[in-house]
């Protein structure tokens, strides 16, 4: 009967415990997972636009700071923000480049270099909230 | 038949404890166990490394070509004079203080003061009227920066390089200009969130700020032609850039030359 009581007291001790571990290690990968997957978007936005850019040479930032116009000989080819998503619009007509949840791009240039900032919303399921996550990539060195 | 007093009973089942084959298969579990979850740990440890990283090869890229702006003369180590008293001031305001080493005729002389808020230091008065290579680590600000300030109260923003210390430049960023703002603008400085004055909603802030996830620091000495250091003053400059995150240390050197002396 001793034993019996002591296997239930062990039992009700350590799995709680283990399972607060196990569901914190789950969230945390999760977590890992998203922000990954919003970096990798990030990096794909900036190299499409230093591709465009390298191949054209000009390029002009609106007056707003919220979008990049490459001139190229075809036409322009205009990034900017729609409906929460970062987009591609050039003569043959739009191209989604993220999925709809970039809250904020800014372009800035510093001397040369023109930096991309994006931001993206999430629901982070480490934290249970939504939450930011900026990404700083410079698309004209 | 003789039984030894010492010959050991049988036990009873409920008294056999675990057969072999039971605590091997326990070990095993473990053995698999224990390392795959610190595995998992320590893959959020490099993830967490890795964000760093990143934010760190954005800044130095952002660094090295903000140094490659500024002249010469701005750069460590700082070459001076030393006045009447002995007291000179270095163009510099974010010392670290216990890195300053200084040289007069390329040997060492002591530091007697420093003071830290406007880079004036103190040497023997007998150095007077004398130049002096003062090398020493300056701290780099976080640089380049943009946020959008959002439309509703609160007008906070989030930097990057947090918890934030100080913040040393304001700029409102339209398309290409920037247009430096006061301090004053900037109503509270939290851990990681600035207060911005109402008037700047829905534009773009840019800020030069010190924090505490990334440290920047840059220090500097003469050197020969042939890349030999120097402690007397000479038309190159090595440049040595230093960036601390967490546990990790990155660090590369650039050379610059006074420009018109080649």
């Amino acid at each position: 009967m001793i034993e019996l009581t002591i296997v239930i007291v062990i039992i009700f001790m350590v799995l709680p415990a283990t399972f607060l571990v196990a569901g914190k290690l789950y969230r945390q990968q999760k977590s890992v997972i998203q922000r990954s997957e919003l970096r990798q978007s990030a990096r794909k936005c900036a190299a499409e636009i230093k591709r465009d850019i390298s191949a054209y040479k000009t390029c002009s930032i609106k007056s707003d700071n919220h979008g990049i116009t490459v001139m190229s000989p075809a036409g322009s080819i205009a990034y900017s923000l729609k409906n929460g998503a970062l987009i591609r619009k050039d003569g043959r007509g739009e191209v989604k480049l993220t999925g709809s949840d970039v809250s904020d791009l800014i372009f800035a240039q510093y001397g040369g270099r023109v930096v991309m900032t994006i931001t993206f919303d999430y629901y982070s399921i480490s934290s249970r909230r939504n939450e930011k996550s900026t990404f700083m990539e410079a698309v004209r060195l | 038949m003789n039984i030894s007093p010492y010959a050991r009973k049988p036990l009873k089942k409920a008294a056999q404890g675990f057969t072999l084959i039971e605590v091997m298969i326990s070990i095993a579990i473990l053995a698999i166990v224990i390392p795959a979850a610190f595995h998992i740990l320590n893959s959020f440890k490099w993830f967490s490394h890795e964000d760093n990283y990143s934010y760190a090869l954005f800044q130095a890229e952002a660094q090295i070509d903000s140094l490659k702006s500024r002249p010469f003369q701005s750069l460590p180590p700082f070459v001076v004079t030393a006045g009447s008293d002995g007291a000179c001031r270095i163009p510099e305001k974010h010392v670290i203080p216990e890195s300053l080493k200084i040289y007069s005729r390329g040997r060492a002389v002591p530091c007697q003061a420093f003071n830290k808020g406007d880079g004036t230091l103190s040497v023997s008065s007998n150095l007077k009227g004398k130049s002096l290579v003062v090398q020493c680590k300056v701290m780099l600000p976080s640089i380049e920066e943009a946020v959008t300030v959002p439309d509703k109260a609160p007008f906070e923003v989030r930097l990057q390089n947090r918890p934030i210390r100080s913040i040393a430049e304001v700029r409102e960023v339209s398309g290409s200009s920037f247009k430096a703002l006061s301090q004053s603008r900037c109503l509270s400085i939290k851990d990681d969130t600035v207060t911005l004055d109402k008037s700047l909603a829905g534009r773009v802030v840019d800020f030069t700020y010190y924090g505490e996830r990334l440290s920047i620091c840059m220090t500097g000495t003469f050197v020969t032609d042939d890349l030999k250091e120097t402690h007397s003053q000479s038309q190159l400059k090595l440049i040595t850039i230093e960036q601390v995150y967490g546990e990790k240390t990155n660090s590369f050197s650039l050379t610059f030359l006074k420009a018109g002396d080649r």
